[in-house]
């Protein structure tokens, strides 16, 4: 494996992982989407000729494994009650803020509201059609119109008018609660 | 950026992450391009099989049977030229990094052209059994081969007949069902419907 692939592991791990949280709630298939996506990546990395960001062409890597894997799991029974990984919120784990993992101690009340407010966001992005969901994931990762409309293959103002209306209805879930 | 943007994109930074498994990584890859490698190999060996009958049992075949092998062989060529070109809108399109709206295309395509590969493999389950049928009929009407010979080859196609095929129709069935719901799944949930 390549000093290259760990590194873009550890750098984009996080974005990966909330990609695969915008797809899938079940901890257990959550994961199976990140590996998935991950190994997607790394088969992809030779592809790369640097014709955009390479944050842009992992996103648009991702979001292609993750849309498969969406379809493929659509009518699968869901196991969630046997899912034997444990949710984020019981590990130990680690919290990601713009890429770096930080150790995650108890949560204190403020925590807990914060938990919340990210759970209800993440269930109301998943209930988006999946090309609002692409497009308001890759703008909350930092993505310009013009790099959501390369990836998507549509064109900018159509991100616009998508991302506006995605977002808008995102904002009143949060806010409404 | 107004400040609900602001808002969600810190609420959405905010989400726990879970680690990628970099070793299982590892193993996947190792599986993946060891299956690949099979399947090349089983394809292959499907193709050669029948001109290494030829070369190497040359004096235990007769001339009607040299022949008969030869047709086989031909079938074998086109029928697997024919799944080569159906799979062609996989092989040299790297369907990761299109854009979303190509790759959507691109995967129903194939989930059509695996439908057809699935019906096209049953087809051949019908036709195989009349080439063992056939060689049976010349081979007695034409006398080109002992009755005792013949009694003994009659019972392998026989038996390979009877096992075989309707398991690979089995098999083809449940895959043409299996890749039509899959179509029918991915169509329901594409952005771009």
């Amino acid at each position: 494996m390549s000093k290259d692939f760990n590194a873009i592991v550890s750098e984009y791990g996080p974005l990966l992982s909330r990609i695969a949280s915008s797809y899938e709630a079940n901890q257990h298939l959550q994961q199976e989407l990140l590996q998935e996506i991950s190994l997607a990546v790394w088969q992809s990395l030779k592809a790369f000729k640097g014709n955009s960001s390479l944050k842009t062409y992992i996103l648009r890597v991702a979001h292609n494994k993750a849309v498969t894997h969406v379809a493929y799991h659509a009518k699968q029974p869901s196991s969630e009650r046997y899912c034997e990984i444990e949710s984020p919120h019981s590990t130990i784990a680690t919290s990601a803020t713009n890429g770096a993992f930080t150790d995650r101690r108890p949560s204190p009340e403020s925590d807990l509201a914060k938990q919340h407010k990210v759970n209800l966001l993440l269930q109301a992005v998943r209930q988006l059609p999946v090309q609002s969901r692409q497009i308001v994931t890759m703008s909350m990762e930092g993505l310009g119109y013009q790099e959501i409309a390369e990836v998507c293959g549509i064109s900018s103002t159509n991100v616009g008018v998508i991302l506006n209306r995605a977002k808008k209805s995102l904002t009143e879930i949060i806010n409404h609660e | 950026m107004s400040n609900d943007d602001f808002n969600l994109d810190k609420i959405w930074q905010q989400q726990d992450v879970t680690k990628v498994n970099v070793q299982s990584l590892k193993r996947q890859w190792w599986l993946m391009r060891m299956k690949q490698y099979l399947y090349i190999m089983l394809d292959g060996l499907a193709v050669m099989s029948v001109p290494l009958v030829l070369w190497f049992f040359p004096k235990e075949l007769s001339t009607f049977e040299g022949v008969w092998i030869g047709v086989v062989f031909l079938f074998v060529c086109i029928w697997f030229f024919y799944l080569l070109w159906l799979r062609r809108f996989s092989l040299g399109f790297n369907s990761e990094t299109a854009t979303t709206s190509d790759f959507i295309q691109r995967v129903k395509l194939q989930y059509q052209q695996n439908i057809k590969i699935a019906y096209v493999n049953k087809v051949l389950c019908y036709i195989t059994p009349m080439f063992f049928v056939g060689y049976a009929a010349f081979a007695f009407w034409g006398d080109f081969v002992e009755q005792q010979e013949l009694v003994r080859k009659a019972k392998v196609m026989l038996i390979l007949n009877i096992v075989c095929m309707p398991l690979m129709w089995l098999w083809m069935h449940k895959r043409q069902l299996k890749f039509k719901r899959l179509l029918e799944e991915f169509e329901s949930q594409s952005p771009l419907n």
